[in-house]
């Protein structure tokens, strides 16, 4: 008797470009933070210069962090926003009849993206045991 | 390590607060990133998203902010071991500084090497008595202070220095590769493999990793989805290589250290592999599925090209053999945790599957049998490998069937699928010259004659 009015394909088509509408602007957000001053290399010019040697050390941290752990920020939020705005510009062009649900487009929004697995700090002990390999 | 006059006032130990500080700032630049990426992902969840796929986003957003604190961690912990070596090594500096001063003050000279206290001038022996307590004073002062000073900066070099390859292993993940980062590698890997810096190692090995998880599933024979990071950095080295054949390719990336050749071995085998999804379909950049054809291009074509075993009236002759061994021993340099049912293993298996009928086919085909009395060899036809003449028993497949016999989903289907019935006869009846080692990995044991499973 009181069954709750289905939606039409016209109304469901609305509500996922709607979704996927947001899901655009988060991608163009992270690849703009992907391209923040922020995130700029590390200068290290005229350091160093006079010693002592632990400024060198130092220097090769700033070295690794420009290396390593700038890309790979930068890679996590360009492509994430990618994904993100490849996503649903696939979607945006299908015909109606074609409709999948959001929550598969998330699915693969999760897949494609994977799993950012960071280590903890390692304990002193373990951090010996690094070195040592 | 003794220090100079000129390094006791030049040091500028506060450059490390200076770096500590960069490094502070960054970390939390990157959390505050990730927060704003949170924060948005709520916002939109409130406004356009629910229930899974609300969930989806958030987890991923948080899993991230997670991942962006842990490494602000890192940054903030080598920020820390900076600044207390700037105090370490400052104090001690600040000394040695403060007695030199005092020593000059009163009249005294320091050299600048050796940091030695001596009367300026000339004095009498009386005079020298009275100034050489003040003198001994003096030096001792020095010394300790440029002791110690070199001391703290021995320790905080080193602390540094160790916190090196944590801080690497803390900033590559393979979610986080790319193909701009792959050129730089490759490119080096071109250029001279033995020149790689620890930093482009640990992408390399990093990028032929998976998480217990994803092994799990490749084990399982289910799909395996890796990020599009990954597949994209893993492509990007592959198309590096295209050129390059199997043998050209061995050679050169032999020159490598290992752990970056192990990497590369092990990305060519998620990369070779249908079943390792990337989840993406619209970028040109990330393949949406591994595939044998992704593998470098001469080294795919060597193991599936059609003239693998021609048959004529001149004799047998087996092409791409020298190439498609090199694949092998490539294939064999990763881990072998990856090889399981992979495409590269597969390839290589399909070769070695043909070039074993030929090379039996050469090896019985002048065999005679002559009623239950024996058989009599006439002569087979003649065995070319490569275009050149080659025994009947030459080592053609060992290395290759030795190189995939730990993928045992490969060795499987290989003995079970159209042809396994002609393959294990071929086997059989192949003269191996290694005392059945092939066919013990073949079978999974380790030692054919004990028959112990492996």
């Amino acid at each position: 008797l009181f069954e709750s009015p289905r939606r039409g394909w016209k109304e469901v088509s609305v509500i996922f470009e709607v979704e996927l509408g947001a899901l655009n602007g988060l991608g163009t957000m992270l690849q703009e933070l992907a391209q923040a001053d922020e995130l700029r290399d590390l200068q290290t010019d005229g350091l160093g210069e006079s010693g002592p040697p632990a400024v060198d050390a130092a220097r090769s941290v700033s070295h690794v962090i420009n290396e390593l752990c700038l890309p790979g920020v930068k890679e996590r939020l360009g492509e994430t926003g990618e994904i993100c705005v490849n996503l649903a510009g696939e979607y945006q062009s299908q015909d109606e009849q074609s409709i999948i649900s959001f929550d598969t487009v998330m699915k693969q929004y999760t897949n494609a993206t994977g799993d950012w697995d960071v280590p903890e700090v390692p304990t002193p002990s373990a951090a010996k045991a690094m070195v040592a390999e | 390590m003794s220090l100079t006059k000129t390094e006791v006032y030049g040091w500028k130990p506060s450059e490390l607060l200076v770096l500590a500080k960069m490094w502070r700032d960054l970390a939390a630049n990157i959390e505050g990133m990730f927060g704003q990426y949170e924060s948005r992902v709520k916002q939109v969840n409130s406004l356009f998203w629910q229930g899974e796929a609300a969930t989806a986003a958030l987890t991923r957003a948080q899993s991230d902010r997670g991942a962006a604190a842990r490494l602000a961690d890192h940054l903030e912990r080598v920020a820390d071991i900076a600044e207390n070596g700037f105090h370490e090594i400052d104090a001690p500096l600040r000394r040695t500084q403060d007695a030199i001063d005092g020593a000059v003050e009163d009249g005294f000279g320091v050299t600048e090497v050796g940091l030695r206290v001596y009367i300026r001038g000339d004095v009498t022996r009386d005079e020298q008595d009275a100034l050489e307590p003040a003198r001994v004073s003096w030096q001792e002062q020095i010394w300790s202070g440029a002791e110690a000073t070199a001391l703290a900066d021995t320790e905080v070099s080193d602390a540094l220095n160790n916190a090196l390859p944590g801080l690497r292993a803390a900033f590559v993940s393979p979610a986080t590769l790319g193909s701009e980062q792959a050129a730089k590698d490759a490119q080096q890997l071109l250029d001279d493999p033995s020149g790689l810096t620890p930093d482009q190692r640990q992408r390399l090995a990093e990028a032929g990793t998976l998480t217990p998880e994803q092994l799990l599933a490749l084990k399982s024979g289910d799909f395996v989805p890796i990020s599009a990071s990954q597949m994209e950095y893993m492509n990007a080295i592959a198309r590096r290589f295209d050129h390059m054949s199997g043998e050209d390719l061995e050679a050169w990336l032999k020159n490598a250290p290992a752990d970056a050749r192990a990497g590369v071995a092990s990305s060519f085998h998620l990369l070779s592999t249908k079943r390792v999804i990337a989840s993406v379909q619209s970028d040109a950049e990330v393949p949406a599925s591994g595939a044998p054809e992704l593998l470098p291009r001469q080294m795919h074509q060597s193991l599936t090209r059609s003239d693998l075993a021609t048959t004529s009236d001149d004799g047998i002759a087996l092409n791409g053999v020298a190439d498609n061994q090199a694949a092998a021993r490539i294939a064999d340099w990763s881990d072998p945790a990856l090889q399981n049912g992979t495409g590269l293993d597969a390839a290589i298996m399909d070769a070695a599957v043909t070039y074993l009928d030929h090379q039996v086919a050469a090896e019985r085909g002048g065999i005679v049998q002559i009623g239950e009395v024996g058989s009599v060899d006439l002569g087979g036809p003649q065995l070319y490998i490569d275009g050149a003449e080659a025994p009947a028993d030459a080592r053609v497949t060992e290395d290759m069937i030795n190189a995939v016999a730990a993928d045992r989903a490969v060795v499987g289907a290989a003995v079970a699928g159209e042809n396994g019935q002609a393959f294990m006869t071929d086997v059989a009846n192949h003269e191996w010259p290694d005392d059945n080692k092939t066919t013990g990995e073949l079978y999974g044991i380790s030692d054919p004659d004990a028959g112990e499973p492996r």
